[in-house]
């Protein structure tokens, strides 16, 4: 009960109860503005404000407090910021981290050669030991404190260095000491002519004095410590004095005295209106009544006490719900500049979008134009050429036609059904018979590729085309027909040259529309005659005859051979005859034998 | 049993050339395959093989760039072709091997007996600096030519040769030196071959040198050779044959 007295008056330069909300408020404004420096001083000052009720708060405080001085790269404010760091883990009883930033503060002070900052860092980790109960260490940083507080000659710190050695001095029971010190604290404050520090000195004297038994002395510095508290009106402190004091009359065993301080100390607590000095004053009250047999008194006492501590007790609960509000005061003032934040960055972003839609649209804007004038330039370009494309077009259509005109393809329908016959006997798995087929195939389509190429080619080279091309036919229709080929002797295969497939859809035309592969003893007869400047060119078969098949692609194809046939005569300049000629054979019956068709055309002589 | 790798672009006709291989020469032995002329070298100095199947069209690549290279310069090849006319010309002008895709399995039996039969034959070298000489020649204008005889290849330079006479399937060819060399091939083949700038055919069984006229004698339609030998002009070709000469 006693230490408390003493400890509020040791810690009394730390704390600061003045939460005022204005206060916070034009901090926080600060602490918000542009100017660094400032900010890094609101900021210290409001993680102060806010060590005893919010600690978390405090704590993101000291730490945006270091942040900025990083920023702003100056070390003394670092160094405060990191002091104040420190008593923040101080008051969330976290004393190694407080310790650590302490030490982060002081080296810095140091290094920059601040005596008040170390020294104030001196003074913090010695309150920081005392805490702890670690009275040496403690006494050790009070007195490095107060050498340097000495050098610099601050009298305000080194009076309550010296009342602060006290009260460690006390609790180690060195009470000499200790009253030697708070003696030298008296002595500067009564140099000052500091009243209330002057009387605090008085009280805490006599305390010292009362433990130290010397009750004489003790009783004269209660008294002068009333007589000034009295003539200060400073009801609270008095009370508290006159509690002491009758804390000494009940050790000297004066209990009528005793009660008579009790009485008062109730009587200056009620004015001072305030309840835990209420609380205590009658706690000490109804004990003396005890003392002093009064038992209906010190119960009715004991009732005031137990009011008054559950008044307290309210009271925190008040202050609890106080501090809760102002949380809520303050992370809504957070809130309230995060969302002016959100709100300017929108403002921002929305500036950023219409420039992008700005430059978009003219970009937009330049490439339409761009591209406007590119495909009106590409029009001009591309009539022209088309002109030509079409002059062009037209000069090679008359040069496809001169092309067609001498050259024949196989035809389509003819390599398609050769391929499909080579997938039934792919299907059917007979490997070696579509080898066969297939080398027959390629061979033919390879001849019939370089034969087109040229106008003319021999009459044995068109005549061994013939061979390999009913070779295939005679492969691919597993048939059996006899090809007879009748060379007039007057003929030399090597030298007549004749335009190139000519024969072929003659031949092919038997085979498909004459059913010969249904026949015995079938047969397809080539005979070549040369009849004065002519060749005569025959193709029979002993098939069903023309007027049993279908003769529409007959005669499409007819239709085709007949033009080349009257070309090569016209360019050999022969006489042009009919033409193709269909002869139906007939035997004697008049039953259908056979076609014959022939033609004549021109002799051209390779050499 | 012949060591023998196959260099295609397209995997289908490695495929099948190994399948006919196997199936008709199985004595040929594919120690690997190859689709680019990189891997085909890298084939090559690995597996040391005798005999190379090698396409003539490599996916941009030209075949017979293999065979500049030191590892494949007295390699074997058979040729694997589709349809490039100028490259066949080549390849024929060297006598070197060639099958037509797709490939007949007895035109393969035969180009694998021809190679074992010729094996000892230590020529290939030469024929392919022909063809690598042939192949770079501006169209046609082959300055070397490999003619095949009944057991042997004779190396010529075009510009040796005055003329060829037809004979029956063989040609006869006379040479500057006096020589007369018997071809195995045919007077066309040679026609398509040669030069037809410098190589004339003025006749079904006569091709001519023009840079050997000596004389035309226009009564008889005929030419005098530089080797005193005279050679008809046909009378379909007459006319043909003045217009070489107008540009004199």
């Amino acid at each position: 009960m006693k230490h408390c007295l003493f400890l509020v008056s040791c810690f009394l330069f730390l704390v600061s109860n003045g939460q005022d909300k204005r206060t916070v408020d034009s901090l926080y404004t600060v602490s918000n503005g542009t100017n660094d420096t400032s900010k890094v001083n609101a900021l210290n000052e409001l993680s102060l404000l806010f060590c005893e009720t919010d600690n978390q708060k405090a704590l993101e405080l000291a730490i945006r407090s270091c942040d900025v001085s990083k920023k702003i790269k100056d070390e003394k404010f670092l160094a405060f910021a990191l002091n104040r760091l420190g008593s923040v883990y101080d008051y969330k009883n976290m004393p190694d981290s407080a310790y650590f930033f302490y030490n982060e503060a002081l080296k810095r002070f140091e290094k920059l050669k601040n005596i008040s900052g170390v020294a104030a860092v001196y003074q913090n980790i010695g309150v920081l030991y005392f805490i702890q109960e670690d009275f040496d260490q403690a006494l050790n940083y009070y007195k490095k404190a107060l050498e340097l507080r000495i050098q610099t000659k601050e009298e305000k710190y080194i009076s309550k260095l010296y009342n602060n050695i006290g009260v460690v001095l006390r609790r180690q029971k060195k009470y000499n000491e200790a009253i030697d010190y708070y003696e030298a604290a008296l002595e500067m404050k009564l140099q000052r002519n500091d009243k209330l520090g002057v009387a605090a000195s008085y009280q805490n004297l006599a305390m010292a004095y009362e433990y130290k038994n010397d009750v004489p002395k003790a009783e004269e510095y209660f008294n002068k410590a009333i007589a000034l508290y009295t003539e200060l009106n400073d009801y609270a402190d008095l009370s508290s004095v006159y509690s002491g004091f009758a804390d000494l009359k009940t050790y000297m065993k004066d209990y009528k005295k005793a009660g008579e301080y009790a009485e008062l100390a109730i009587e200056y607590a009620t004015k001072s209106e305030l309840p835990d000095r209420m609380f205590s004053a009658y706690e000490i009250s109804w004990t003396i009544d005890t003392l002093n047999n009064n038992y209906p008194v010190a119960l009715r006492k004991l009732y005031a006490a137990r009011a008054i501590r559950n008044k307290i007790f309210r009271n925190e609960k008040m202050k609890d719900v106080e501090k809760l509000k102002m949380i809520y005061e303050t992370d809504k003032k957070d809130n309230e500049i995060l969302l002016l934040n959100i709100e300017n960055e929108t403002k921002n972003r929305q500036r950023i979008y219409l420039v992008i839609i700005i430059v978009s649209v003219t970009l937009l804007f330049l490439t339409a134009l761009f591209f406007y004038q590119r495909t009106r330039n590409a029009n001009l370009l591309l009539s022209r050429q088309k002109k030509e494309i079409e002059d062009k077009t037209v000069q090679l259509q008359l040069q496809a036609e001169e092309i067609a005109k001498h050259r024949s393809q196989m035809n389509p329908h003819f390599i398609f059904n050769a391929l499909n016959s080579l997938q039934g006997l792919i299907l059917n798995n007979e490997p070696e018979i579509s080898i066969t087929h297939l080398n027959s195939l390629s061979k033919l389509m390879r001849q019939t590729l370089n034969n087109s190429e040229s106008e003319w080619i021999s009459l044995s080279s068109e005549i061994d085309y013939l061979n390999n091309y009913i070779d295939f036919e005679l492969q691919r229709f597993d048939s059996k027909f006899d090809f007879i080929v009748k060379l007039d002797s007057e003929v030399d295969p090597e030298n007549t040259g004749i335009a190139p497939m000519l024969i072929q859809p003659l031949i092919e035309n038997c085979l498909k529309h004459a059913g010969l592969n249904s026949r015995e003893n079938a047969k397809i007869k080539l005979e070549i005659k040369k009849t004065g400047n002519k060749l005569r060119i025959s193709v029979e078969d002993n098939g069903f005859g023309r007027k049993s098949t279908n003769s529409d692609h007959q005669s499409r194809a007819t239709g085709i051979l007949n033009k080349r046939i009257a070309e090569v005569n016209k360019k050999l300049g022969t006489e042009s005859s009919a033409g193709l000629k269909f002869v139906d054979l007939k035997d004697n019956q008049g039953n259908p034998v056979g076609t014959r068709c022939e033609f004549e055309i021109g002799i051209f002589e390779l050499f | 049993m012949i060591k023998a790798i196959i260099v295609d672009d397209d995997k289908s006709c490695i495929n099948t050339l190994e399948k006919l291989l196997s199936k008709y020469c199985p004595h040929v032995l594919i120690l690997g395959t190859a689709n680019t002329i990189a891997e085909a070298i890298d084939l090559i100095e690995r597996k040391k093989p005798e005999l190379i199947f090698l396409d003539v069209e490599l996916n941009g690549e030209f075949g017979f760039d293999l065979l500049k290279h030191p590892s494949a310069i007295d390699l074997n090849v058979i040729f694997t072709t589709a349809h490039e006319k100028y490259a066949l010309k080549a390849i024929k002008s060297s006598c070197l091997e060639y099958l037509l895709k797709p490939v007949d399995h007895n035109e393969l039996k035969a180009a694998i007996a021809k190679f074992e039969g010729q094996m000892h034959l230590a020529n290939n070298q030469k024929k392919i600096e022909v063809l690598l000489s042939n192949i770079v020649a501006p169209d046609n204008s082959f300055n070397k030519i490999i003619i095949p005889g009944h057991d042997s290849h004779i190396f010529l330079n075009t510009s040796e040769i005055i003329c060829c006479e037809a004979d029956m399937n063989y040609t006869n060819v006379f040479t500057e030196k006096g020589e007369k060399i018997v071809s195995t091939k045919n007077l066309k083949e040679f026609e398509e071959t040669l030069d037809p700038k410098t190589f004339f055919r003025c006749h079904k069984s006569w091709l001519i040198n023009i840079n050997f006229i000596k004389k035309f004698l226009k009564s008889d339609s005929q030419v005098l050779m530089s080797n005193d030998m005279l050679i008809d002009i046909s009378v379909r070709k007459k006319d043909e044959f003045l217009n070489l000469f107008k540009k004199f």
